[in-house]
């Protein structure tokens, strides 16, 4: 492999990353997908050996730069202000940008972390993958119940009356367990069933994914009408070597749960690792998540390229696995240099994207944008799916309103993948396509 | 009302969050700012839900009714799913052909229809199993994980080799390997196919993956590693081979004991694989040896010709030449006019007791396959019973040689015109060396030095070789030759090496040896 190609590649998928990142909704993994198709069918765009090095740059810069939307264009309303994250906080009282730099510094520990992981990736995780294995599903399982078990109670306080309490307790359990069902029956039907054209079935979640977790939001961000008030572009933060080491711990803890296990994302990684440790401060919360977010995107996808571990985790490897095999330890070297040089890169364009980001708003109407990117959305949908797509599509984004509107977690959305996998894995998968009819 | 609802929504968040996010008065004024909607634009008096202010007359922009939303998302999800679940319930699994499958299907719940054309593997340690389908387009590996992999067993769903698999699962692709893995067991159907009785002579490409059942001579058995055996056979003329891979890891140790020239009836599959038509038997008990002997047809070396290649032939001839490599020995046989080699491999030729009486004049019977080399023919027995001495030649050899005179001479006598005759010369070892395929002398008499080369096959039978160093006196008798400008002389025989007298104490032989550089050429 020729350096020059490879830095080339490197700087190209970094800056191509860079701006898909910023446009709220936009999943680096639909990009991804679509330059995966591009490059089959029109051979020789990306050369296959360089294509990993490409699409490393393009996960490292997306895990750096998708706080920006959530931060500046992901405000809630009084609807969804219950679920309101720390970074957006921080942009009501106008430090949207602090909290862009303390993501993109966690973000930067996660990548040293990753590094300095390496002798793990050889020598420990293998084993730890040989030993969890087999009990994979019931380890799922439980925190599949896990997740549900942590909406109780939100709201309990706000009622006055017996009744109230026990609605506004139940309100969210109640909600999160019916996205939790609806979200696993729509895996099970798209899991078990060729409803997509066979030639675009490596894209067969995409619907559903843009459905329940993007266009939500996008619509969120419409009907809203919470104005983003003046930020301020900071010199400093307010961060200390204490803060620093304890949200990195968090962070890197959630990270690489949701890297190492199967269908785990980072934001239940995140989740379990922030009860695991209990941090409150917000600083921390901000700066976990980027470092949990990066070594989830990275991590599991840095997980391919290791000879001895065999495993593919993350959308990214997936969507890789049939045009790229990578058969040395030279190849992870070669994925780990790629990742350093993207996050430098990546680190310096998200502060440049804050700024730019800031100025943009002030002067564009982000709705306008959020209705731009929702039509692009449909448009990449139909195109690529067709009308059964956007059937999927329509009934993942009205499941993906259920807890917007119903104050529970958006995470439950992911028992699409969640609820088919651990039936499959526990054996169940079976039973419960009989009991539905579907094994015709 | 509505005021009141949002001052009071506030307030509880600032209760619940105010220790968690760090919420001050400042910034929950500017939560409050930006979910008030009750105050005008204009005036910034209050409004409530009236949407014209009652004092200033300004418009009030509203919002969209949340709860559109809220009952709108359960209902459409569930109206949605509805239209999904009965599309699905009757929508067919699409059958596809495995050379179809690319890259961009990676994902697709499929259904692929089959023959098992390699050993299905069931790993009770993982509870995986694999196997792998052969469509006629190309091959798929198909895989169940745990408990998959084990309801398969129980519902007696593990095919057999040359079974037909119609299987519906998810593909995976890794690489240039497709991979579909098994979700759900009970749509799995086998097809149990029986098999075909194929001469070798009717074997053809339409015929692969399909279950056949062959008969014949085993011509060549090769072992791999201990765990492969490739067994060849062909008809009674030599024509027609086939390869019968056998995994000894699969079919176990109990297969029939097999030889060459044993007629067999095996039960496999067809494929075809490095040149040759294979076929995979399916069990150890499906390899049966029909008989143990086959009447090998017997030829006349001059009847040999290349219609005989890869025929079991048996022949007999006199040995006329005898050659050693480092792989076995080539020898000449020959009737009255005609020759042919023989090829005999190290392992046998090693595994004979009296080596010795392989040599030239020995009359042998020769039973093993014809090949070519190097455009030349040649029989190459497999076993050490195929290589029988009829006759031996020592006997021939010493009326010979008791016909023939045998010059005594002095070393310094020897000249280069006695190149390639036969002398006898005594005297003093008075230095050697060593090396991979024999020990060079240095022998010395009152007229000169001379080298003797004596190679490792004769070595070995020197009666006391171990007082063949310095210091000996010997007798040598041996062909006189030219290496390296210096003249050496060659036994042939062990018994052309007399000692006369050995040196008075031997002390450790082998740290007497010298570096070849000090070897002295004849003088």
């Amino acid at each position: 492999m020729n350096f020059i190609n490879l830095l080339i590649y490197t700087i190209a998928g970094t800056l191509i990353a860079s701006m898909v990142s910023i446009i709220p909704g936009l999943h680096i993994y639909n990009v991804a997908g679509i330059i995966l198709v591009f490059s089959v069918t029109f051979k020789n765009i990306i050369p296959t050996n360089i294509l990993p090095v490409f699409i490393m740059s393009m996960i490292v810069t997306y895990s750096f730069l998708n706080t920006i939307p959530s931060v500046f264009l992901g405000a809630p309303d009084d609807s969804t202000i219950f679920v309101v994250l720390p970074g957006q906080k921080y942009m009501l009282e106008g430090r949207g940008y602090e909290a862009s730099v303390i993501t993109s510094i966690g973000g930067v520990i996660g990548i040293l972390l990753l590094v300095l992981a390496t002798p793990f990736s050889f020598y420990v995780f293998p084993k730890v993958i040989r030993i969890l294995s087999p009990h994979m599903f019931w380890i799922l399982g439980l925190i599949l119940v896990y997740m549900v078990m942590t909406e109780w109670s939100n709201g309990m306080k706000r009622a006055k009356t017996r009744f109230g309490k026990f609605f506004g307790a139940w309100k969210s359990l109640a909600a999160g367990i019916l996205t939790l069902i609806l979200s696993g029956f729509l895996g099970i039907i798209i899991m078990n069933k060729s409803l997509l054209h066979l030639k675009i079935s490596f894209q067969r979640v995409m619907p559903a994914f843009i459905g329940l977790f993007a266009i939500p939001l996008i619509i969120t961000n419409i009907i809203s009408k919470i104005e983003i008030p003046a930020q301020h572009i900071s010199e400093s933060i307010n961060l200390d070597g204490s803060l620093i080491a304890r949200g990195s711990a968090a962070g890197f803890l959630g990270g690489i749960f949701a890297a190492l296990f199967p269908i785990v994302t980072g934001g239940v990684g995140g989740l379990l690792a922030g009860y695991a440790t209990a941090q409150r401060d917000e600083r921390i919360f901000v700066l976990s998540q980027g470092v949990s977010k990066t070594v989830y995107y990275v991590g599991a996808f840095l997980l391919f390229f290791v000879p001895t571990l065999h495993i593919t985790r993350g959308e990214l490897a997936w969507m890789l696995t049939p045009l790229y095999t990578p058969h040395s330890a030279n190849d992870y070297w070669i994925a780990l240099g790629t990742m350093l040089i993207s996050a430098a890169l990546a680190f310096i364009l998200s502060l440049f994207y804050s700024q730019l980001v800031i100025r943009l708003i002030e002067h564009i109407n982000y709705r306008l944008i959020s209705l731009v990117v929702l039509f692009i959305l449909v448009i990449i949908i139909f195109l690529l799916t067709g009308p059964i797509g956007i059937l999927i599509m329509i009934v993942g984004t009205s499941i993906g309103f259920i807890p917007v509107m119903f104050n529970s977690r958006r995470m439950n959305c992911i028992g699409v993948l969640l609820i088919p996998i651990i039936l499959n894995m526990a054996g169940l998968g079976p039973k419960i396509l009989k009991f539905l009819g579907l094994l015709k | 009302m509505r005021f009141n609802f949002k001052v009071n929504l506030i307030l509880e968040i600032f209760i619940d969050f105010k220790s968690e996010f760090n919420i001050n008065k400042k910034n929950l004024w500017l939560i409050y700012m930006s979910v008030d909607e009750t105050r005008c634009p204009n005036c910034g008096r209050f409004v409530g839900t009236y949407e014209r202010c009652p004092y200033c007359g300004a418009n009030i922009p509203k919002r969209l009714n949340i709860k559109i939303f809220r009952y709108g998302s359960l209902v459409f999800s569930f109206i949605g799913l509805i239209i999904l679940y009965f599309t699905s319930v009757h929508q067919e699994i699409p059958l596809v052909k495995i050379n179809e499958i690319s890259s961009a299907m990676n994902f697709a719940y499929i259904r692929v229809k089959g023959t098992v054309c390699r050993y299905p593997l069931f790993d009770k340690k993982l509870a995986t199993f694999t196997v792998q389908l052969d469509d006629g387009t190309e091959d798929i590996i198909v895989k169940a994980y745990r408990t998959t992999a084990l309801k398969l067993k129980k519902l007696n769903k593990i095919p057999r080799l040359g079974d037909i698999m119609d299987v519906e699962g998810t593909v995976r692709i890794k690489g240039a390997q497709k991979i579909l893995i098994i979700n759900v067991p009970e749509r799995v159907k086998i097809i149990h196919t029986p098999f075909m009785p194929v001469k070798l002579s009717d074997i053809f490409n339409a015929l692969i993956n399909k279950r056949v059942t062959v008969t014949g001579i085993v011509s060549d058995i090769r072992y791999y590693y201990r765990k492969y055996i490739a067994l060849f056979i062909t008809d009674i003329n030599g024509k027609n081979k086939i390869k019968i891979p056998i995994n000894l890891n699969i079919l176990g140790r109990n297969i029939p004991k097999l030889d060459v020239g044993y007629k067999i009836k095996v039960r496999g599959v067809l494929s075809y694989y490095a040149g040759y038509y294979n076929v995979v038997p399916v069990s150890a008990k499906s390899i049966k040896v029909v008989s143990y002997s086959t009447n090998i047809p017997e030829y006349k070396i001059s009847e040999i010709t290349s219609d005989e290649i890869n025929r079991i032939i048996k022949t007999s001839g006199k040995i006329t030449k005898f050659r050693k490599s480092s792989e076995g020995v080539t020898l000449t046989i020959s009737d009255s006019e005609f020759f042919i080699y023989v090829m005999l491999w190290n392992d046998i030729y090693n595994a004979f007791l009296s080596k010795s009486e392989i040599k030239e004049g020995a009359v042998v019977s020769v039973t093993g396959r014809v090949e070519i080399y190097k455009g030349k023919l040649q029989i190459v027995p497999k076993k050490v019973e195929d290589f029988v001495i009829l006759e031996k030649a020592e006997e021939l050899e010493e009326v010979e040689e008791k016909e023939k005179f045998i010059p005594f001479l002095n070393i310094g006598e020897i000249k280069t015109n006695d190149l390639g005759k036969i002398i006898k010369v005594s005297g003093k070892i008075i230095d050697y060396y060593e090396f991979n395929k024999g020990r060079i002398l240095t022998l010395k008499d009152n007229t000169g030095e001379l080298k003797v080369v004596l190679w490792n096959d004769i070595l070995e039978n020197i009666q006391e070789s171990e007082y063949i160093i310095s210091g000996t006196e010997i007798a040598v008798e041996g062909k006189v030759s030219q290496y390296n400008g210096g003249l050496q002389i060659v036994p042939k025989y062990a018994q052309q090496v007399e000692i006369i007298k050995k040196i008075e104490k031997v002390k450790e032989p082998f740290l007497e040896k010298t570096s070849p550089n000090s070897i002295s050429t004849n003088k």
